[in-house]
């Protein structure tokens, strides 16, 4: 890797951790109700919108009203996003004329946004319209990433309050995470993408004449879509020339702010972040790798201030470092050595002065191999999913590492909320079993941890697992899923898994090379996709209600104090092993396997 | 985050039983969530 490289990685950690103690501070006065620097202009408008929608903000909600409510939300806006996308042909905003959006596609999308997940079947330049991507898409952005700080600061109330019946308002939580947090953040981000060039219209798409006519063979098919074949059973073309290009855009940058902020991750372009007019110069690819991470990471530090001891969120931010660093020395390492199969050819693969060297396959080449891996390790980490490369196109290794960190369940950062959340629920099985190990309470913030605590905890970490596996191997068992794989052999396995794993985890991230516009995929993904966000969020809300109601007890000699290096290095070691445990056996069937077959030359075709 | 092929749709402006298929479905999670932690905490109690 060249020394450039090297140093913009550097210096996007470097931005991302001087970043973490103020914005988790300014958090953590959002969510305790103190004053901040927008509430001349903001404490208005959320007092109307609360009288607006007769909400009641001294309500304290119990856990199960809270869950409710938070189902609720998302159910009718899954319903509202769903009838967005059938009616399309008749809503405003459609400059192309997009038709309606098939059921199940649909059906795909609105559970997709509405869970976080951002998974996309769609191209968004061939498949929607302005108002679906800004009063549909743009919107569940908010909110779904919203509703995630929702329940973090209810898990927070929880843990830290004392013998209390409830764990917050639901609805003042929500609000406050998107009026005071995810919406100036976006118009900064916004009009930095701008300046860069992320398109932001509502004009029709452009149409631009070529530099030279391109001719190709274009394959026929029928009426229904079927390739035409010849008497050999090839496929049958006829020659094109095409003089001119259609040039998608829209009102993309708000849209990929949110979309990075909110660790939503859903592309305003088909390719993501890979698109020039979504990501164009190295400058936004720099200002949206720091926002796909900045959140999740700042809210440790909101974590240790609303829990009356930074020490705590100082250390989940270090176990989380602790597994992400090596995670992406491993791709980059891997990235940067390139294609084993090409090096015997005698290609040089160095980074050197003229050439950026490395596996360049599916990558942009303003980016290269540092930019392009430390993204896939950073969308993955976190529940983000917006992609800047193809990961199907990393080498087997290289590609193990999103797959790695989805499967430790997106707790090395994670999405906003979702990930610390879900860390703490990993706290509270470590902090269960360091304390049996060696005889001390079991206790956590001086809350003591017992069987309901422990069984909701399992429940979470169990979940996400079993929707993986059990997807995967309908997908692999059964003729509609494994069409939808492009590649035979581990790699073909490798995407089904990587779908099911982006899904389960509400990451969004696709591997690609694999087709999952299909009634099979839309369906069966939906369920995983509702199944990985909901069954997982009712548990840690009833641990939030269950620890709420809980004393505080004081300290003493045999507590467990947790947070200590040595703590520290438990707690990614349960992390790890937890993930080890569930996906190795299926990592080692896909890209492990497809790694050693790489080194010996053998390849599938 | 992306996919090969991109989906038009199948009927405009009439709701159709797929339609009423989905949004059952749609229902159905949302019930399954919502009795999902009381149906699992009387599971396991021993």
């Amino acid at each position: 890797m060249t020394a450039g490289g090297i140093l913009r990685i550097l210096l996007a950690l470097a931005v991302v951790f001087v970043l973490v103690k103020p914005l988790g501070a300014y958090m953590a006065r959002v969510y305790t109700g103190q004053r901040t620097i927008f509430d001349p202009v903001l404490r208005p408008l959320e007092r109307f919108l609360y009288r607006w929608s007769g909400v009641d903000p001294e309500e304290d909600m119990s856990w199960q009203t809270y869950s409710l409510a938070l189902l609720l939300f998302t159910f009718v806006g899954m319903l509202l996003l769903y009838a967005f996308q059938r009616a399309q042909a008749v809503l405003p905003f459609n400059p192309q004329k997009m038709p309606a959006v098939s059921t199940d596609l649909s059906l795909n999308t609105a559970v997709s946004f509405a869970t976080n997940t951002n998974w996309q079947n769609y191209g968004g330049e061939t498949t929607l319209s302005y108002f679906v991507q800004m009063a549909g898409l743009t919107v569940k952005n908010f909110t779904s990433a919203a509703a995630g700080f929702a329940v973090l600061v209810a898990l927070i109330r929880g843990l830290t309050r004392r013998q209390a019946q409830a764990i917050g308002n639901f609805w003042v939580d929500l609000t406050r995470s998107a009026l005071y947090i995810l919406l100036p953040m976006s118009i900064v981000v916004a009009l930095l993408l701008a300046s860069q060039g992320v398109v932001a219209t509502l004009s029709p798409y452009k149409t631009a004449a070529l530099l030279e006519p391109t001719s190709y063979d274009e394959p026929i098919t029928d009426a229904n879509g079927k390739p035409v074949l010849d008497a050999q059973g090839h496929q049958k073309t006829r020659p094109v020339t095409i003089t001119e290009q259609t040039l998608a855009v829209g009102p993309a940058a708000s849209q990929i702010a949110i979309k990075q902020l909110g660790t939503n991750g859903g592309g305003f372009f088909n390719v993501n972040s890979s698109h020039p007019f979504e990501n164009p110069t190295p400058f936004s690819n720099f200002v949206e790798l720091i926002s796909i991470l900045v959140l999740p990471a700042a809210l440790c530090y909101t974590f240790g201030r609303m829990a009356g001891d930074t020490r705590q969120g100082w250390a989940i931010l270090a176990a989380m470092t602790l597994m992400f660093l090596p995670l992406l020395a491993v791709t980059e390492g891997f990235e940067q050595a390139g294609n084993p199969l090409i090096a015997r050819l005698g290609v040089d693969q160095r980074a050197g002065p003229l050439q950026s060297g490395g596996n360049m396959e599916g990558k942009e080449a303003r980016f290269g191999v540092p930019d392009s891996a430390l993204w896939a390790t950073s969308t993955t980490a976190t529940s983000n999913g917006s992609v800047n490369s193809m990961h199907d196109s990393y080498t087997p290794i290289g590609g193990l590492v999103p797959l790695v960190n989805m499967h430790l369940g997106e707790v090395v950062y994670g999405g906003v909320g979702v990930g610390l959340y879900d860390m703490l629920m990993v706290v509270i099985l470590a902090a269960f079993v360091a304390g049996l190990m060696v005889g001390r309470t079991p206790e956590y913030l001086g809350k003591k941890i017992e069987a309901f605590e422990m069984k909701m905890a399992s429940v979470v970490v169990l979940v996400m697992p079993l929707i993986v596996l059990i997807g995967t191997a309908l997908a692999v068992a059964l003729p509609a899923g494994r069409a939808g794989a492009s590649n035979p052999g581990p790699h073909g396995y490798s995407e089904i898994l990587y779908a099911f794993t982006s899904m389960g985890n509400n990451n969004g991230s696709a591997f690609a090379g694999i087709n999952s516009n299909t009634p099979f995929y839309n369906d069966v993904g939906a369920v995983v996709q509702w199944l990985g966000r909901f069954w997982e969020i009712v548990p840690v809300l009833a641990v939030a209600g269950s620890m709420a109601a809980k004393k505080i007890v004081p300290p003493g000699p045999g507590t467990l104090p947790t947070h200590t290096g040595q703590f520290v290095l438990w707690l990614a070691a349960v992390t790890v092993i937890i993930g080890a445990l569930s996906f190795l056996p299926a990592l080692a069937l896909g890209p492990i396997v497809e790694h050693f077959l790489l080194g010996a030359g053998t390849v599938f075709k | 985050m992306l996919s090969m092929v991109s989906s038009s749709g199948d009927v405009e402006g009439v709701v159709t039983v797929n339609d009423v298929l989905v949004i059952g479905l749609m229902f159905l999670l949302l019930v399954s969530t919502l009795v999902w932690v009381p149906g699992l905490t009387r599971l396991m109690r021993p």
